[in-house]
């Protein structure tokens, strides 16, 4: 049973405390997906969970933006600024950085028919005061080494306004998989 | 069916120290800690140290950390330490006003029988260096014994604004 539906007191009449809310759950078959209610205002931190996310034409990265007009339009100036470490299967590790670039890019990359599954955390999208913040761990594929990684770190919207959309993006091909998103209430 | 149960906010201005008393019992065995607000009044580092039974801070020598720091305008560094009285680096040099992203997880605090296992990632401006930072690390407390709550508080000087909600993970 999706937790969204525990919240509206689904469970046979038994009290809910459960305050991971599901807000949207997205099946993904094109090359960008949105989430244009996110519902900012009453969640301070939202929570999105990628489940078998892949693209079979051709390997591809994933990236992000931001809407402050609902979806209309998605903000692609300088702003985003992210720090990700790469961990191989192999031992090796490096390091994936943007400082000012026009997209939250390279949030995943992966492979050709490789699945990849993680989440990602977003911190004060509704408060037109400060930045928009991440944090994310994944797992992932080098599309240029050819071995599995999983990646962790963080990121920022450099810029204090409200955020109420955000759209995932490909460079190329179509994805598959679902993606959730979860709003962490207080009351 | 596996959830987060909210248990308690705590919000502090101009404070040394923020105290987050009896958010932690043997309802859980794992926590979820959110800090959306986290502006100091100096460019150190905040910090975060367990409370005991009787709601006192520990300071003991007793916490090892080791962290990486990812940044957005230069190379990572890894950073590792041990016999601390206190978990250090939840961010650093984030005296602005523009808000964090800081996820921290407390493993069996309550239990009195194991020791106190963390890990944090967290997401903040830099602002002498002015570039994005990140932490993520882990940390323990090698204590058997019961902890039940968290303080927070600025390597030097006050925690101008702090925000931090505590949820249990069922």
């Amino acid at each position: 049973m999706p937790l969204g539906a525990a919240r509206f007191g689904l469970l046979g009449g038994v009290a809910d405390l459960g305050k991971l809310e599901l807000i949207e759950t997205q099946t993904v078959s094109a090359t960008s997906v949105e989430f244009t209610d996110l519902q900012e205002s009453t969640y301070n931190v939202h929570l999105f969970v990628w489940n078998g996310i892949e693209w079979t034409g051709g390997n591809d990265t994933m990236s992000m933006r931001v809407s402050n007009d609902n979806g209309s339009t998605y903000e692609s100036t300088a702003n985003y600024s992210y720090g990700v470490q790469l961990n191989g299967v192999s031992g090796n590790t490096s390091e994936s950085k943007r400082n000012g670039h026009t997209s939250y890019d390279r949030l995943a990359q992966q492979l050709q028919n490789v699945p990849h599954n993680g989440y990602l955390y977003m911190y004060n999208a509704g408060n037109s005061s400060k930045y928009t913040f991440f944090t994310q761990h994944l797992n992932g594929s080098s599309i240029t080494a050819n071995y599995y990684d999983f990646r962790f770190g963080g990121g920022v919207y450099s810029v204090a306004e409200t955020v109420n959309a955000i759209k995932f993006f490909t460079g190329t091909y179509s994805m598959t998989g679902t993606i959730s998103l979860y709003g962490i209430a207080e009351s | 069916m596996g959830n987060l149960e909210f248990i308690k906010s705590a919000s502090g201005t101009s404070v040394s120290s923020l105290s987050v008393t009896d958010c932690f019992s043997a309802d859980y065995d794992v926590y979820e800690v959110f800090i959306p607000t986290d502006d100091l009044s100096s460019t150190v580092d905040t910090r975060f140290r367990l409370l005991d039974s009787g709601g006192s801070e520990v300071t003991a020598t007793s916490y090892d950390i080791a962290t990486l720091t990812l940044r957005a305008g230069a190379s990572f560094a890894e950073e590792r330490l041990t016999s601390q009285d206190h978990f250090r680096s939840l961010t650093a040099g984030n005296n602005t006003t523009v808000g964090v992203g800081i996820l921290l997880r407390i493993f069996n605090p309550y239990d009195s029988g194991s020791y106190t296992f963390s890990m944090w990632q967290s997401s903040f401006k830099q602002e002498t260096l002015g570039y994005l930072e990140g932490r993520k690390s882990i940390g323990v407390l090698k204590q058997s014994a019961q902890h039940t709550g968290l303080s927070f508080y600025n390597g030097s000087g006050t925690l101008d604004s702090f925000e931090v909600s505590v949820y249990g993970v069922k």
